[in-house]
């Protein structure tokens, strides 16, 4: 008797451990779709699209909000949208492992679309236009994706410091620092400081070299010709001098950080860096876990070109989900002005589309809107070129990697100018010098 | 002069704990320290304003419990499994003689040289075909199959002598009375070492979950702590809570087996 009562236990645990592991404790909806489920509820059939997303908890949950805006809003309407978040480093195996199996998600957030082109919805039919957005999506003359936010380079600086030094800093074009300026003011406030100890520090970050690179001149592709390598040239020089002198002993950073080993957001949040060379992103962190010291962005400073780098999020939607119509409905929504507004708000954005009026709740957005727009044209032009008539390759971190060896005292400038050429002719097809 | 030796070794047994156990109190107590107080220099290693924010902002942020749920449930029953598996496999390898049977061995015995990314993309092909995709079993079942317990069991049982067995076949046993009632009790040690790795290996498994699911309400521990870092930030906050947090099902374990488990640990460095 207790043989069979043990093997009735066993079995009972065995068979809802098959129902646990089955289900994942969750209900099971009445008809799967590959990018959504459907769902009967009086009557009326519910389509709910899933929104496959990185970073939205962390950068405030903006995505969230809208999204709980737009479900409220449909409810009656038969359309919901899910947020799946994962990890920003699990999208491109997410994205390829699914797409495999033919399970892709109806919409997608996220910093790339070109390397998954083959599989994204055409948005050319909702109304929504090129011209409206700030880069380019077009590809093969279909409009692919939006581009949800912008981000911008940009210099943060330690208010507290600086006022403290006695050292004005730029919030507008005619006080805006050359690069010889900045080192003065920063060395300025690092000797009055008890407790600067380093001048500028620079994420570990190829946008970041190029943002520099590109305020001394330098150019990655021929305007002309776009299959002609100009990297090689006396303003990259000038510019890759510079950014290694900033890494030599009486320099204004660090090498640990020049090289990644030590982080520049942590760095400067202990109070003890003058600036910091980041993004509008790291204003919602600092916002939070920044209190005994103040901060705040300013102009970047420039030798021959004012230069920002673009990049961002795109919100986009999968073809061959069986819901693509609810997705192009909700990226409809999304853009009314209301809605968008209210996504750069929550999130602190700078807005991917063109003359939206955005209400934010902290200063110093602007300055990274001056940014781009002071900026020049060449970040775009090499941007584009890349990704129009490159689309699927990548050179990676061909530029940021023989940096990297040129700080620990591996290379010299031409060095680096030779390997990041070879990088990028290797990588990329059909260029040349 | 012993008690001097004695001394020394226990100084250095006492430094060498120490060194072990700093980073977790370091994390421990960092998880109660806000935001602001994470990078200020200089670093302090007591919090100034100790909050449990963090541990509020964590239980907001996840579904701890069904999370934990999840991740519970792919350990335990990939260590029974894992532990059914090597016990049947190691003995039969061990005791049963067939033509082939060393080469066949040799064979599995390869496949710990293959790495596990190497089989990755057949194995989620299998998987995928077995409709295991987005399901718990889908981290199970690719991993139970481990050859270093089967390598483990069979090397224990290579040591038992055969009149054992033959002796109980003799007073009338069957081969499966033989391996339940006398072969599995005189191996509880091997099993207490398998348990435990496999116990650990399952609990931190990142990539088997990060291939095998797609829905939130099955995602694990350690997918759900991973968005926790972004393209340009960490959450430090919850982050450090969260892992906490997510330490405790462990010490629980380890805790409730404590005696077990030392047990196991110094077996296997006399038998193992």
């Amino acid at each position: 008797m207790k043989k069979t009562n043990l093997m009735i236990a066993v079995l009972t645990a065995a068979a809802a451990a098959v129902l646990w592991g089955c289900n994942g404790g969750a209900e099971t909806s009445t008809e799967n779709t590959e990018g959504g489920t459907s769902t009967a509820q009086g009557g009326q059939e519910t389509v709910t699209l899933e929104m496959l997303l990185c970073d939205d908890t962390l950068e405030g949950g903006a995505m969230a909000a809208v999204v709980e805006k737009f479900n409220e809003e449909f409810k009656d309407q038969g359309i919901q949208v899910e947020i799946n978040e994962i990890a920003n480093a699990d999208m491109p195996t997410q994205i390829m492992n699914r797409a495999s199996v033919g399970e892709l998600p109806a919409l997608v957030k996220y910093a790339n679309f070109n390397d998954y082109i083959d599989y994204v919805l055409p948005l050319d039919d909702i109304g929504l236009k090129q011209e409206d957005f700030n880069r380019n999506c077009t590809r093969n003359g279909k409009f692919m994706a939006t581009p949800v936010n912008d981000t911008a380079v940009g210099l943060l600086i330690n208010k507290t410091a600086f006022d403290e030094a006695g050292v004005s800093y730029p919030t507008t074009e005619e006080e805006r620092w050359t690069w010889d300026e900045f080192i003065e003011a920063v060395q300025t406030v690092v000797d009055k400081s008890e407790k600067v100890t380093t001048g500028l520090v620079i994420d570990h970050s190829q946008q970041r070299i190029n943002t520099v690179l590109y305020q001394f001149g330098m150019q990655y592709f021929d305007p002309e010709d776009s299959t002609k390598v100009i990297f090689r040239s006396d303003a990259t020089r000038r510019g890759l001098e510079f950014l290694l002198s900033l890494y030599e002993e009486d320099g204004i950073s660090r090498a640990s950080v020049g090289v990644g080993t030590e982080n520049a957001q942590d760095a400067f949040k202990t109070g003890t860096v003058a600036a910091h060379l980041a993004g509008n992103w790291v204003m919602t962190d600092y916002l939070e876990n920044i209190k005994d010291f103040e901060w705040m962005p300013v102009l970047m400073p420039y030798e021959t070109a004012k230069a920002t780098c673009l990049g961002g999020n795109y919100l986009y939607a999968f073809d061959g989900t069986g819901v693509e119509e609810e997705a192009k409905t909700f990226i409809k929504w999304f853009y009314e002005p209301e809605n968008y507004a209210l996504y750069c708000q929550e999130g602190n954005y700078i807005p991917g589309k063109k003359n939206v009026e955005v209400d934010y709740k902290v200063d110093g957005i602007e300055i990274f809107q001056m940014e781009i727009e002071a900026s020049i044209g060449q970040p775009q032009y090499d941007s584009d070129v890349q990704a129009l008539e490159h689309s699927g390759e990548s050179w990676e971190n061909g530029l940021r990697d023989p940096m990297d060896r040129a700080i620990a005292g591996e290379l010299d400038v031409e060095g680096v100018i030779d390997e990041a050429i070879n990088n990028l002719t290797t990588n990329l097809t059909g260029l040349h010098e | 002069m012993k008690k001097v030796k004695n001394v020394v070794k226990y100084i250095a047994i006492f430094g060498l704990a120490v060194i072990w156990i700093f980073p977790i109190i370091w994390l421990v107590i960092s998880s109660f320290k806000p935001g602001s107080e994470l990078f200020t220099y200089p670093l302090t290693f007591f919090p100034e304003n100790p909050t449990i924010d963090n541990y509020r902002s964590t239980m907001e942020q996840f579904d701890l419990l069904l999370y934990t749920g999840n991740t519970a449930f792919i350990t335990v029953v990939a260590t029974v499994i894992t532990i059914l598996m090597s016990c049947m496999c190691g003995y039969s390898m061990a005791k049963y003689h067939y033509k082939w049977q060393n080469i066949l061995f040799m064979c599995l015995l390869g496949t710990t040289m293959l790495p596990t990314e190497v089989i990755m993309r057949p194995s989620f092909t299998v998987l995928y075909r077995l409709g295991l995709y987005d399901s718990l079993w889908g981290c199970i079942i690719p991993t139970v199959g481990t050859m270093t317990g089967v390598f483990l069991m069979r090397q224990f049982f290579v040591t038992v002598p055969d009149e054992l067995i033959e002796s109980a076949r003799i007073d009338g046993a069957n081969e499966g009375k033989i391996f339940a009632r006398i072969m599995v009790p005189i191996c509880k040690s091997q099993i207490a070492i398998l348990a435990i790795f496999s116990f650990q290996w399952r609990w931190n498994d990142y990539i088997w979950p990060l291939l095998a699911l797609r829905s939130p309400e099955k995602y694990t521990l350690q997918l759900a702590l991973r968005t926790l870092s972004g393209a340009e930030a960490v959450n430090w906050t919850v982050l450090l809570a969260s892992s906490v947090l997510s330490m405790l099902p462990i010490m629980i374990v380890f805790i409730l087996f404590n005696k077990q488990i030392m047990n196991a640990n110094m077996s296997s460095g006399v038998k193992g």
